[in-house]
């Protein structure tokens, strides 16, 4: 009779028990070099809150349209100031300020509060979308300068430029935005952007004539730095601008043109 | 021949141990420092060990700290001589939705010693269906892609970087 310790199978046995033996070894030994924690993505720590452009036109609407009857009546009486630009305004009836200018000059502007006077006029009443002035017991109105500006889906571009000549507001139409985001292609067709090493930003190398993009101001070697106050130095945070471009209604882009920064300001309607 | 037989079954049975025993969650944990280095990180994922496989349940998917896709459900099979990653219910970022439908049913690539220069892979979803290889020494990929409805009527943007060939399906080249 074979003794069993003879047998074929012990032997598989054994030698099967001494492979797991090395296998448990070896995975042993490997799991003294392995990590022990994994990669997540970090959140963003430097939060930055978004940019925010005040709309003092829609601050006020509540005031004016309680005031509206006494609004109609004012504006009805008075006659337009002819020689004067209105470019902002905040506050209600006779408490806040206004932004002027005179046509002559339209890049001075001046802020005058209720009661001061401005070119020999007195600003007396501020409106939900005109101030009125009053000289010698005689009630004038001056309007903002919003014509052609209705929402029709076109675009309208309205550049305010400052007195250093280093912001530009324009008006864009969301129309287009939504375009532009339907058929990104579209987008490179009008512009070339490259990103540049070292998270500096994103360098334009070449704006189409003619299109759209043009009409946004934007040239040939500006550097794209910030946008809505965060900073524009990856695609993650130009991706984060995109995600957020149905619901944004301002857009403030930042520039580096001839080491100087340039600022944009693009309220979409 | 009964010795070269002998031979490979204890090698496998070798290997299948190895697997079993090797701490896979560490493992995953060093592939995904490596996975780092080309900008790539999974996110949140839920690991769950399997004797022969992991599974990451729920996981994030980014690419150069972008956020890319959300995965439900992620298999990995690695046996050396046939390895496999698959994964399902896969939902790509807004940010795609431009380019093509978002919702991803299955995707899945493999990778086995018998087509050692080739990595194959197929997916399935709202897209339609496609298979492909990526040739590991020419860095070719190529796409044939079987698009659905919705893919052919309103993602004619992406469908124009495909040709169609005779048989009706449409293909994709590129060198990397």
């Amino acid at each position: 009779m074979t003794k069993f310790s003879n047998s074929w199978l012990l032997g598989a046995i054994t030698k099967l028990l001494i492979l797991l033996v090395v296998a448990k070894s070896v995975s042993l030994a490997l799991w003294q070099f392995l990590p022990s924690e994994g990669v997540n993505l970090q959140a963003q720590s430097d939060y930055k809150p978004q940019y925010q452009k005040v709309d003092f036109k829609n601050m006020i609407s509540g005031a004016a349209t309680a005031s509206s009857a006494t609004e109609v009546a004012s504006v009805a009486n008075s006659e337009s100031v002819t020689n004067m630009l209105l470019i902002g305004l905040y506050g209600a009836g006779s408490h806040g300020f206004a932004i002027v200018a005179l046509k002559s000059s339209p890049k001075a502007t001046t802020v005058i509060s209720v009661g001061e006077i401005f070119s020999g006029y007195e600003l007396k009443t501020i409106l939900s979308d005109s101030v009125v002035f009053t000289k010698q017991n005689k009630d004038y109105v001056l309007r903002m300068n919003v014509d052609g500006a209705k929402n029709n889906g076109e675009s309208f571009v309205n550049k305010v430029e400052s007195e250093d000549g280093q912001a530009v507001e324009t008006n864009v139409s969301r129309e287009d935005i939504r375009s532009y985001a339907q058929n990104p292609n579209e987008i490179w067709k009008d512009i070339s952007i490259v990103e540049l090493k070292n998270n500096q930003g994103f360098e334009i190398t070449n704006v189409r004539k003619g299109s759209k993009m043009e009409t946004l101001g934007l040239q040939k070697g500006d550097i794209m730095i910030r946008a809505n106050n965060s900073e524009l130095k990856s695609y993650k945070d130009a991706i984060e601008l995109y995600k957020n471009i149905d619901t944004l209604r301002t857009i403030n882009l930042v520039v580096l043109r001839n080491n100087q920064e340039k600022e944009f300001t693009y309220e979409i309607n | 021949m009964v010795k070269l037989l002998k031979f490979f079954a204890f090698a496998t049975f070798f290997v299948l141990a190895l697997i079993y025993f090797v701490p896979k969650q560490s493992a995953y944990y060093a592939a995904e420092k490596e996975a780092r280095k080309y900008k790539v990180v999974l996110s949140g994922e839920e690991i769950v060990e399997n004797a022969f496989s992991l599974e990451l349940n729920h996981s994030s998917f980014s690419y150069s700290s972008i956020e890319s896709a959300t995965i439900g459900s992620l298999n990995v099979k690695l046996f050396g001589l046939y390895n496999a990653i698959s994964a399902s219910d896969i939902r790509l970022s807004s940010v795609a939705k431009a380019f093509v439908p978002l919702r991803i049913d299955e995707m899945k690539v493999t990778y086995g010693v018998f087509d050692p220069l080739n990595a194959l892979f197929s997916a399935r979803g709202e897209f339609g269906a496609l298979e492909g290889k990526f040739n590991l020494k020419d860095r070719n990929v190529s796409v044939i892609l079987k698009p659905s409805p919705l893919m052919s009527s309103k993602y004619q943007n992406t469908m124009r970087e495909f040709k169609k060939n005779e048989k009706g399906e449409y293909e994709y080249d590129k060198i990397f």
